[in-house]
């Protein structure tokens, strides 16, 4: 059974006076209200968030339908595995229409990690190593040099994001820096200045999914969730928290999802007309374009400096600027990409709509300790 | 799983400069300095460790270094090591 979204609510990220699971209410209600529906209709719900609170939970103010609610928490991927558990219900038949909601509430600065919730020693995080940007740093270094990119395109992708942000009404970064303000900012880890990352931020995102049958019943406005495909790493791929590494590096879960997405889709990165890839820092987005099949490693200086990943581009990428310039509140970071590409494919994102009615879409996330679940929706 | 002895010097594969002080459980010095760190080459494995002994931003691909232990402890483990410039 091939499933739909029919509705699409999100909490502006950034920072709020409110709790994260009040931004999650937030989202939720405007999934239902977006799909017309109401909490009662409801029959399965999946969620997460890392540091605001049980998701599960949201059933005091949503209502006490008795409905089956499964709260998930896989760090960057909890938008895309609360969607995956939500979506598997309605393809087994299991639940007629389901929500998917992901909310969170960072602390300031980097997140902090315990080694121990890794299998880690602690000598590794004492001696300062377990540290999310100095592996983004150390995994670019190295890409950079394997294949001759400059580090120029760094700043060039965190000006794309900013400036995608600046006309974006739910995005948190709304200020446009030139590349070479962000290029010449303090660096963080060498050579990714601090515009080039995301930060932890705060937000809601929710979903509401049925089957193609009934949605196309509903509404005339419904996105097919044509694929979703999650995947942990193999052995051999260079991931965050890695003590050590093989001597020779395989490729990792964003490789096996994306081709997993597209396969059981069958369609092809160059049929894509919007994507939202994950972008931690400004190198990120630069390898998992590769990653996903949108050009070869080494050829991002063409699709970058060209202006072919701009809203008005050949492939637009991080329409409503991405992380770097929403930030991630990890439980609703994959959702909003998710919802990002519903509302390009509906012709809804205002501002910053894709030209030329865009039809096929796709997002990517990726996080610790090395997973990555991709989507490709149509319209 | 078994025991492998591995070279103490290497090629640096890649690196960085720490230059936020890393949250707890981050044992440094009372003021934060910023440090190197890279992923060292050692034939079957590639570990991550801090580098030292020269300026911070002053690291090449490439280059060869060797291993410094650091706080060995009774029993002969060092918990703490690094990686300097040269053959050692």
């Amino acid at each position: 059974m091939s499933v739909s979204i029919i509705g699409v609510g999100l909490h502006p990220f950034g920072r709020f006076d409110i709790s994260g699971r009040e931004m999650g209410l937030i989202a939720a209600r405007a999934a239902l209200a977006d799909a017309g529906l109401a909490w009662s209709d409801i029959d399965f719900a999946a969620g997460g968030s890392r540091d605001g609170g049980h998701a599960d939970a949201l059933v005091s103010e949503l209502g006490l339908t008795g409905v089956p609610f499964i709260s998930v928490y896989n760090g960057c991927g909890t938008g895309g595995s609360a969607l995956l558990t939500a979506s598997q219900a309605i393809e087994s038949g299991a639940a007629d229409i389901a929500l998917a909601v992901g909310f969170d509430k960072h602390a300031r600065g980097a997140f902090a990690t315990d080694p121990s919730e890794y299998g880690l020693p602690d000598w590794y995080a004492e001696a300062g190593m377990m540290v999310t940007t100095q592996f983004f740093a150390l995994k670019l270094r190295r890409y950079l040099d394997d294949h001759g990119l400059d580090p120029r395109l760094l700043a060039e992708v965190a000006a794309k994001a900013l400036r995608n942000g600046s006309i974006t009404p739910h995005a948190w970064r709304r200020n446009p820096f030139t590349a070479d303000e962000i290029a010449n900012a303090p660096m963080v880890n060498d050579p990714l200045t601090t515009y080039m990352f995301c930060s932890p931020s705060e937000g809601g995102a929710a979903i509401v999914l049925t089957s193609t049958e009934r949605a196309r019943e509903m509404t005339d406005r419904s996105v097919e969730l044509r694929a979703i495909e999650f995947r942990s790493r193999q052995f051999g791929t260079f991931e965050v928290f890695s003590p050590s590494l093989a001597p020779t590096i395989t490729p990792g879960a964003t490789v096996d999802a994306s081709r997993a997405a597209f396969e059981s889709a069958g369609i092809g990165p160059d049929e894509i007309d919007v994507a939202q890839i994950q972008d931690t820092e400004a190198g990120a987005e630069l390898m998992h374009l590769a990653e996903c099949g949108f050009c070869e490693h080494g050829e991002q200086g063409k699709l970058i400096l060209g202006g072919e990943l701009d809203i008005d581009g050949r492939i637009p990428v991080n329409t409503d600027g991405g992380l770097i310039a929403n930030g991630e509140p990890i439980g609703a970071s994959g959702l909003r990409q998710v919802i990002e590409c519903v509302r390009q494919l509906q012709g809804r994102a205002g501002d910053r709509q894709v030209p030329g009615e865009p039809r096929i879409a796709f997002t990517q996330v990726y996080g610790a300790p090395g997973i990555s679940a991709c989507t490709v929706l149509s319209r | 799983m078994r025991e492998v002895a591995l070279p103490t010097s290497g090629t640096v594969w890649s690196w960085t400069v720490q230059r936020i002080e890393p949250k707890p459980p981050y044992k440094g010095p009372a003021e934060f300095e910023p440090f190197a760190v890279a992923y060292v080459h050692l034939d079957s494995l590639r570990v991550e460790s801090p580098l030292a002994g020269r300026p911070v931003d002053e690291w090449q691909i490439g280059e060869t270094v060797h291993l410094v232990a650091d706080d060995i402890d009774d029993d002969g483990h060092a918990w703490r090591f690094h990686f300097e410039g040269g053959e050692g």
